[in-house]
């Protein structure tokens, strides 16, 4: 153990492992914060440079721009509206009415504290807990993700705002969306009227920066002049170890469903931001708070968003399974070197893998001092006009809608979700529920479907195990404690 | 009646033309499909089947007071139609010019005219502005990105 470690610090002491871990950080940041770059074209773009790095340089570049670009994403979340991660959407919902109030900086504050933690907390996780999670991520299966999405979804009933009938229809027209694109399991057209622009679907970021940045600005736009009154948005000042704090037990539970969630192959930071927000909620003493800016809810979201990150390296390291785009741009990173990962890789490569693990220790301090230096000079974009700011955003939004697939159709769903977007702001209709049933909405119906090919058309492979149990009950739980608190402000007319 | 009717009467409706019109014409189900739960158009059918019970809930629901649904916007529609239809032009018309003229000199144009739209009389920064930002994006995401942005016919 003591040689490995020896050997481990020998292999990762150089002052190129030291900045490249430093500049994997600083680069994912601002990927993450630019809208339309995501991280994996930021991990994806950065492959070819590692080709020529050690191994273990390579790898932890790519690592840093993955750690980064989670936080980064939720940058212009709260400064903008506009997510630049499909995770950071969770951020929007309390992070950009925090800017609103003039408290951007310490919304930033929290979520770069909520980041760091929970980021170390994965990081531990996985250094600690590696074959532990990898076995018990086994056990998910289409049923349990099934249980665990149909759990998650729970959460669009905190967020619908006062009136839980508008919430249910904006989730199911999500849902609906969701949909269009060819069948998975079939391979046939639905919805898909001979555009072949929609064959693969509607993407992400085009309907996020449409649903959430573009009405903002719609509604900005269409006032006249002297209805439109700049609101003197003020920096404030930031957030300390007060509010750290109140925060921690939202930012701990959100860090342990990041690792648990990020540990299972195919989930991805956004259900576990959900799942995490929805919890703060949940167990918050002003659940009504939620949603219209409240501190903790920021805290939730990024804590269940970058718990992932550690975690998501558990299968691909342990077992030798990409849990997502990015972990396989990494394990393509381990091949071009040679290396495969899994367990043979803890047998016969155990000091590269300590090496590994302690730049990822240091990829968290780093997104510490990277976050706090910047946060001054960034929350000042919110002391900005909105009449300067809102033509540059709405630009920003279309250059990065168009860098994701270099496509100008997705121009065209940003601007029609915008329009979406904008109708339902003006008929009051949640536009969080739409979004969070359209990124779980394809998990869901997936799986489902999968459970139903496996079980032969049975819908008692739906309860197989102890794990579809748990989350069924939970579910049942919280639709009862929802219906509860709901009953008095949906009076039906008798 | 009160907008929320209305909007659960369109909603109602809107599922109905999913499930009579939009599944059938839009989804193909293959004829060799084992069991109806693996369908494609099984969850569609599902999505729409709540919609229409959803619309039908918001047409009997009562007025809610917390909601304040009914409530009138600030700025009157009279005032905001129009404005509303300048933003839809631009945009679209941005849209539009994507193909011939790229997307930097659009956007340059699209920053400064909404601008000046939304009161902004700064000239100067605003010429600047409307100028280097879309040069800046795509110098960004052309040389460090490596995507290509359409440049239509100013490519050379």
């Amino acid at each position: 153990m003591i040689e490995n470690l020896t050997e481990a610090f020998s292999i990762f002491l150089t002052l190129e492992n030291v900045f490249i871990v430093f500049l994997g950080v600083l680069v994912g940041t601002i990927v993450g914060a630019i809208p339309g770059m995501t991280t994996p074209m930021g991990v994806a773009l950065a492959l070819p440079f590692t080709f020529t790095m050690q191994p273990v340089t390579g790898i932890l570049l790519l690592v840093g721009i993955y750690k980064g670009g989670l936080y980064g994403g939720s940058i212009t979340a709260i400064l903008i509206n506009a997510p630049g991660t499909p995770a950071a959407s969770c951020t929007v919902l309390d992070g950009y009415p925090l800017t609103q109030k003039g408290e951007a900086r310490k919304a930033l504050d929290i979520a770069l504290y909520a980041s760091v933690f929970a980021d170390f907390m994965s990081n531990l996780a996985l250094i600690l807990l590696a074959g532990l999670l990898a076995s018990f991520a086994l056990k998910f299966g289409p049923p349990e993700f099934f249980t665990l999405i149909i759990f998650s979804l729970t959460i669009i009933a905190g967020v619908s705002g006062d009136n839980l009938v508008k919430g249910v229809i904006a989730a199911t027209l999500g849902l609906m969306l969701a949909t269009i694109g060819l069948d998975t399991i079939y391979g046939t057209n639905r919805f898909i009227f001979d555009n072949w622009n929609l064959m693969s679907g509607l993407n992400f970021i085009p309907v996020l920066i449409g649903l959430f940045a573009l009405p903002e600005i719609i509604h900005y736009f269409s006032k006249s002049a002297t209805a439109r009154v700049h609101k003197a948005v003020m920096t404030g000042a930031g957030a300390g170890m007060k509010e750290f704090k109140q925060c921690f037990k939202s930012i701990f539970r959100g860090s342990i469903i990041g690792v648990v969630l990020g540990a299972i192959p195919g989930i991805g930071g956004a259900p576990a931001a959900f799942l995490s927000y929805s919890e703060a909620r949940r167990n918050s003493k002003n659940p009504e708070n939620f949603g219209k800016g409240e501190l903790e809810g920021v805290a939730a979201a990024e804590a269940g968003n970058n718990g992932v990150a550690g975690a998501t390296m558990i299968p691909l390291l342990s077992l030798g399974v990409p849990g997502d785009v990015v972990t396989a741009v990494i394990l393509g990173a381990f091949m071009v070197h040679g290396l495969r990962p899994g367990p043979l890789m803890f047998v016969e490569n155990l000091p590269l893998i300590y090496a590994l693990f302690i730049g990822i220790m240091l990829s968290s301090v780093y997104l510490f001092i990277i976050g706090k230096c910047s946060i001054k000079a960034i929350s000042r974009i919110s002391e900005v006009p909105n009449s300067l700011l809102y033509p540059i955003v709405v630009v920003l939004c279309l250059y990065g809608t168009f860098a994701i697939n270099n496509s100008t159709f997705d121009i065209l769903v940003m601007l029609l979700m915008g329009i979406l977007g904008y109708l339902m702001m003006v008929f009051k209709f949640p536009a969080a529920p739409f979004l969070i049933a359209f990124i779980l909405g394809p998990l869901l119906e997936d799986n489902f479907r999968q459970a139903m090919i496996l079980s032969e058309g049975g819908l008692g492979i739906l309860i197989r195990s102890p794990i579809c149990w748990f989350f069924w009950a939970l579910t049942a739980v919280s639709i009862f404690l929802l219906i509860k608190s709901k009953q008095k402000n949906i009076p039906l007319a008798g | 009646m009160t907008r929320n009717r209305i909007t659960g009467i369109f909603i109602f409706v809107f599922g109905l033309l999913i499930y009579f019109v939009l599944i059938p014409y839009g989804i193909k189900v293959p004829k060799n499909i084992a069991y109806v739960t693996t369908s494609p158009a099984f969850w569609p059918s599902i999505i729409s089947v709540v919609i229409i019970i959803m619309g039908a809930l918001l047409i009997i629901q009562k007025k809610n007071n917390i909601t304040d649904s009914d409530a009138e916007i600030p700025t009157p529609w009279k005032t905001r139609a129009p404005r509303l239809l300048i933003i839809a032009l631009m945009l679209f018309g941005f849209y539009s010019l994507i193909e011939t003229l790229g997307m930097v000199v659009p956007s340059i144009v699209l920053i400064f005219s909404l601008m000046i739209f939304s009161g902004h009389r700064r000239w100067r920064l605003m010429a600047s502005l409307s100028f280097f930002i879309p040069i800046i994006l795509y110098m960004f995401f052309v040389y460090i990105a490596n995507i290509p942005i359409p440049l239509g016919i100013f490519e050379f």
